[in-house]
C-alpha cells in the first residue's frame, strides 16, 4: 500500500541580517533537548570572518546546525550511508536520527557536507542539568543532531488532536526560534502557501549555501540576507 | 560419489544449524528485537494527562518580564520553557541541580580557599548583627545590578551604598537624570560604541532595537572593533581607540558652528574643536565626517547613544556630557528622568560610592546582595585585600568569585525557586535579601528607612563641568611609540551559566565563549611582533599582567590594538583562567561616576614561554 504523502514539510529561514550570533538559539537548544557537560550541543555559533583589511572586513555569525537536506526522493547523505538505518528521512522534510540504533560508526558525519553531526565521545553528565521529560538522554558513542525538536511536534500534535484543531491549520515552534529575542529564525510549514515561512521561501533575499553537494535546493533550513557580503562569507566559508 | 539419503540429511541439518547459529551469533535477532521495541525514534517518556499540567508565567528577573510557561507533574514543576524573547539568564537560572546552587547559611573555612561549612542561621545572623553594630557606617552595602533592595539597610546604618554599575548609573551621577530617549522612533541612531545587536540580556532601552522589526532607522555605529553590531549596522565608523567623547564633542561643535544648532550656554567655550581637529582626534577622514553632520542635520528624531559600565569600560563623564549635549541639541524630545526635589526616596541623604571606590572607604564590614564586584570591577584586586581584612557577608544563590572572600554565606532564592514557588502557588521557601537583613537589623536594634515615593520628572538640562571635561579629553589615549598597543575591552555576553559546559566548549571565539579566553590581534600588527595564530600570550600594562590568552589574528581589530572580552563569565572559568583584563585598565577613577577603567595606551603583549 502507497503511503500517504504528507501535508507538512516542516522549514525554518534564517534572516542573516537580523541574527547578531548571541548565541541564545544555542542555549535554548541545549536546555530543550537536555544536552549535558560532555555532550556536543546540536547547533553552534559559528563566526565567519572577512579576509578585506581593517576596516573594510566584515563579519558574520549564525547557528549552524544540520539543514535537513533531501526529500524522499532525493534522499540526504547521512541517510545513504547509514548502515543501521538509525539516520532516516521524514515525510515532513525532518531528518533524524533514532539514538538507540546508532552504533557510533560516524559514517554520516563523514558524509555530511555541512558538517551538522556530532559524535558524542565522552559519557554526558546528566548529573549537571535538569532533564527534559520529553528526550531520551543521549548516549556516549552515538551520533546526535538537530531534529527540529520533533518530540515537541509529536507533543503539541497530541494536544492539537485533543482540542479538535484541524490537521491543516496545525503548527508547532522548535525551542530555537521561541527564544531568539531578534525574531531572525522563522519555523513553520513550506507546504502552506499562507506561511510566513513559505512567503520567506520565495523573498529574493532567500539563498542556501553553495557549498552543497548532494541536495542543495532542497534543504528544509534556508538563509535570508539582503547583504552580498554576509551571503558571500557563508558561501566562502560554509557551514563545516 | 554416492550420497546417501542419510548423509544429504546430515549435510542439510549441518547446514541448517549453522545458518541458524550464524544468524543468532550475528547479532541480529537483537537488533530486530530492539527494533521493535522502539518502533520510532520518539522516545519521551508519557505522562498521565490528568497529572500533567502546563501553566503560563511571567520572569521576574528583569524589567523586561518575558512569558515563561512552567510544565507541572502531579503539581511540580518539571520544566520550564521559554515562550518569546527568552533570555540566557533565565534559561541559565532553570537549573535545580547546579553544583553552585548555595541552599543554606555557610561559613568560609578558608577565605579565598573557595571551601565552605553548613552553618546554623541563629548563629551567623547574631554575628553578622554584632558585626554591623561595631562597624556602624563604615558598612559598605554593595548592592547587584539594577537592584535597590540595600538602600534602605544602607540608609539606617548610615552606611555606604554601592550599586554595581548598570545602564543610567553613571549618567545619573553626572548630568543629575537618566537619559530617555525614544530608540523605537529614531529615524537615525549613533552608536557611541553601544553594542546594539550583540550580547545577551540587554537591558529594556537596547531590548526596543534588539528586535529589529522594531526599528526601521537607521543605524550608525562608531567604534574601533568590527564586531555584529558595526557589520550590521548601516554605517561603521572606526574610529581611534577612546575617543568617543571626541567624536560627540566635535558633532556639536561643527553644528554650532555652522549655525544649524544654537549651544547652549556653559558649552559655547568648550566646544571649540574645528573638523581637522576633529579628523586627526577620531582618525576619521573629513568627507565621513561631513557626511556623518549631513546626516544629523537632515535626520527628524536622531538619537546619540553611548555605552555604560556594565560589561565593558565604561563612558567617561566628558563623554556622557558631549553626548548628552549632541541629544538636547538635536533632539527635542530628548529628556533627563529624576526624582522630584524634596526629601528624596527615603527621606534621608545617601551616602554612596561606587564599586571602584569601595575598596578606599574605611569599611569594617561588607554587605554583598547578589553581586560580584571582585571580578566586574577595575579595582578588582584593590577590593579582593579589602575584603580578606573585612568582614563580608553575601547573600547569593551562586558561589561566585567574590564569594570566595565572604566569612559568611546566605542563601538567595534564586531565579528558578521564585518561579517555581509562584507556579506552584507556595511561599518561597529560601528568604529574600530583604528578610535576612530585617532580621539582621532587627537583632542590631536599627531600622530600616522607609520608601516613600519618589516623583519622577523629566527636565531637560546641560550640564557641562568644562575643567572636568577637557582635564579628561586630554587623557584620551594619544599616539603610541614602538609596539606598544592599546587594549580595546569587548562586551561579551557571557552569564553564570549551567549550560556553560557544552556551550563554552564548542562556542566561537568571537562571542568569548570559545574554549580559552581569546585576544583579537590584527595580522599586520601580529607580523610585526612575531606573533602566529593560536600562540598563548600574556598582557602587561602599567597595572600589571593578565592572561594567558590565545592569539587570533583577525582584520576585524584595528592595527595597534588588542581586543579582549571582558564581561560575566562562569567562576570555574575565570579562576581557571585567572584572566581578566579589566585588572589591567587604569585605575585613576572619573571624579563624577567614581568609576575606573580607562584605556591603558602602551600595553605590552608577552609571549608565553
Amino acid at each position: 500500500m502507497r503511503k500517504k504523502k504528507s501535508i507538512y514539510k516542516w522549514a525554518m529561514a534564517i534572516d542573516l541580517d537580523r541574527c547578531t550570533g548571541c548565541g541564545l538559539c544555542t542555549a535554548a537548544c541545549a536546555v530543550e533537548n537536555s544536552i549535558a557537560p560532555g555532550c556536543p550541543p546540536l547547533s553552534e555559533i559559528k563566526t565567519l570572518e572577512g579576509n578585506q583589511p581593517w576596516p573594510e572586513t566584515s563579519v558574520l555569525s549564525f547557528p549552524a546546525m544540520c539543514l535537513h537536506c533531501g526529500t524522499p526522493e532525493k534522499p540526504a547523505p547521512c541517510t545513504l550511508v547509514c548502515p543501521t538505518g538509525a539516520a532516516h528521512q521524514r515525510e515532513d522534510g525532518i531528518t533524524g536520527i533514532m539514538n538507540d540504533h546508532c552504533t557510533g560508526c560516524r559514517a554520516c558525519t563523514a558524509a555530511c557536507p555541512y558538517g551538522a553531526l556530532r559524535y558524542i565521545k565522552n559519557r554526558p553528565d546528566y548529573r549537571r542539568i535538569q532533564l527534559n521529560p520529553d528526550i531520551k538522554p543521549y548516549a556516549a558513542g552515538t551520533v546526535i543532531k538537530c531534529s527540529l525538536c520533533h518530540h515537541i511536534l509529536r507533543r503539541e500534535k497530541e494536544q492539537a488532536a485533543a482540542a479538535g484543531i484541524p490537521e491543516k491549520e496545525f503548527t508547532y515552534t522548535p525551542a530555537c526560534v521561541s527564544a531568539c529575542p531578534q525574531k531572525a529564525l522563522t519555523f513553520g510549514n513550506i507546504n502552506d502557501p499562507e506561511s510566513p515561512v513559505a512567503e520567506l521561501a520565495a523573498d529574493i533575499r532567500a539563498f542556501r549555501p553553495s557549498k552543497d553537494i548532494f541536495s542543495a535546493e532542497n534543504t528544509s533550513v534556508f538563509f535570508l540576507t539582503s547583504k552580498e557580503s554576509r551571503r558571500e562569507l557563508l558561501n566562502r566559508g560554509g557551514m563545516k | 560419489m554416492n550420497i546417501t539419503r542419510k548423509d544429504f540429511l546430515k549435510a542439510a541439518g549441518g547446514t541448517a544449524a549453522g545458518a541458524v547459529s550464524g544468524i543468532i551469533f550475528s547479532g541480529l535477532p537483537g537488533q530486530l528485537l530492539k527494533r521493535l521495541s522502539g518502533l520510532t525514534e520518539e522516545h519521551g517518556i508519557k505522562a498521565d494527562p490528568g497529572l500533567e499540567k502546563f501553566l503560563s508565567t511571567q520572569c521576574t528577573g528583569c524589567t523586561a518580564q518575558c512569558r515563561i510557561k512552567v510544565r507541572l507533574l502531579d503539581g511540580k514543576v518539571i520544566h520550564f520553557e521559554p515562550e518569546n524573547n527568552s533570555c540566557a539568564e533565565l534559561l541559565s537560572s532553570l537549573n535545580p541541580f547546579s553544583e553552585k546552587t548555595v541552599s543554606g547559611p555557610m561559613k568560609n573555612a578558608g577565605k579565598g580557599t573557595g571551601k565552605f561549612e553548613p552553618a546554623d542561621p541563629a548563629e551567623v545572623l547574631k554575628e553578622i548583627s554584632s558585626a554591623l553594630r561595631k562597624s556602624g557606617n563604615r558598612t559598605v552595602f554593595i548592592d547587584r545590578k539594577n537592584s535597590e533592595t540595600l538602600k534602605p539597610f544602607a540608609l539606617a546604618a548610615g552606611g555606604f551604598w554601592c550599586p554595581i554599575p548598570s545602564a543610567g548609573l553613571e549618567e545619573e551621577k553626572v548630568l543629575g537624570g537618566r537619559a530617555v530617549y525614544d530608540l523605537k522612533n529614531a529615524d537615525l541612531i549613533l552608536s557611541l560604541g553601544v553594542q546594539v545587536y550583540g550580547g545577551w540580556n540587554p537591558g529594556p532601552d537596547r531590548q526596543q532595537l534588539l528586535c529589529r522589526e522594531n526599528f526601521s532607522g537607521r543605524l550608525i555605529y562608531a567604534g574601533n572593533f568590527c564586531t555584529e553590531t558595526a557589520a550590521l549596522a548601516d554605517e561603521w565608523l572606526p574610529v581611534a581607540p577612546g575617543t568617543e567623547a571626541i567624536l560627540a564633542a566635535g558633532l556639536a561643535s561643527i553644528l554650532v558652528k555652522k549655525h544649524v544648532l544654537p549651544a547652549a550656554p556653559g558649552w559655547i567655550k568648550v566646544l571649540d574643536m574645528s573638523a581637522d581637529q576633529l579628523c586627526a582626534g577620531t582618525g576619521l577622514s573629513a568627507d565621513r565626517i561631513e557626511e556623518l553632520v549631513r546626516a544629523l542635520e537632515s535626520a527628524e528624531r536622531p538619537a546619540v547613544i553611548t555605552r555604560t559600565g556594565d560589561t565593558a569600560c565604561p563612558a567617561s563623564s566628558a563623554e556622557i556630557m558631549a553626548v548628552s549635549a549632541l541629544n538636547l541639541m538635536l533632539n527635542k524630545d530628548y529628556r533627563l528622568e529624576t526624582e522630584a526635589a524634596g526629601p528624596g526616596k527615603y527621606g534621608k541623604k545617601l551616602r554612596e560610592t561606587a564599586p571602584d571606590s569601595a575598596a578606599g572607604e574605611r569599611a569594617g564590614t561588607f554587605i554583598i546582595n547578589q553581586a560580584d564586584p571582585v571580578f566586574m570591577s577595575c579595582c578588582g584586586k584593590e577590593l579582593k585585600e579589602k575584603l580578606k581584612q573585612s568582614f563580608v557577608v553575601s547573600i547569593t544563590d551562586t558561589i561566585k568569585e567574590t564569594d570566595l572572600y565572604a566569612d559568611i554565606i546566605l542563601p538567595a532564592p534564586s531565579l528558578q525557586d521564585r518561579l517555581m514557588s509562584q507556579a506552584e502557588g507556595r511561599p518561597d521557601l529560601t528568604p529574600e535579601p530583604q528578610e535576612w537583613l530585617s532580621k539582621i537589623f532587627h537583632r542590631a536594634g536599627m531600622m530600616p528607612g522607609k520608601k516613600s515615593s519618589g516623583k519622577k520628572i523629566f527636565i531637560r538640562k546641560h550640564i557641562c563641568k568644562a575643567e572636568i571635561f577637557r582635564e579628561q579629553i586630554s587623557r584620551i589615549p594619544a599616539e603610541k611609540a614602538g609596539e606598544a598597543l592599546t587594549l580595546i575591552p569587548l562586551s561579551s555576553g557571557i552569564f553564570d551559566f549551567p549550560w556553560a559546559g557544552p556551550v563554552l566548549t564548542a562556542g566561537s571565539a568571537d562571542s568569548g565563549t570559545g574554549p580559552g579566553l581569546t585576544v583579537f590581534i590584527n595580522p599586520v600588527t601580529g607580523e610585526k611582533a612575531g606573533l602566529m595564530e593560536g600562540d598563548s600570550l600574556y598582557l602587561e600594562s602599567k597595572e600589571g599582567q593578565t592572561g594567558p590568552f590565545s592569539v587570533h589574528l583577525t582584520n576585524r581589530a584595528a592595527p595597534g590594538t588588542a581586543a579582549v572580552h571582558t564581561g560575566y563569565m562562569p567562576v570555574e572559568k575565570n579562576l581557571l583562567y585567572a584572566s581578566n583584563p579589566l585588572h589591567i585598565m587604569n585605575r585613576e577613577k572619573d571624579s563624577l561616576t567614581g568609576m575606573a577603567g580607562w584605556l591603558p595606551a602602551g600595553i605590552k603583549a608577552v609571549k608565553k614561554s
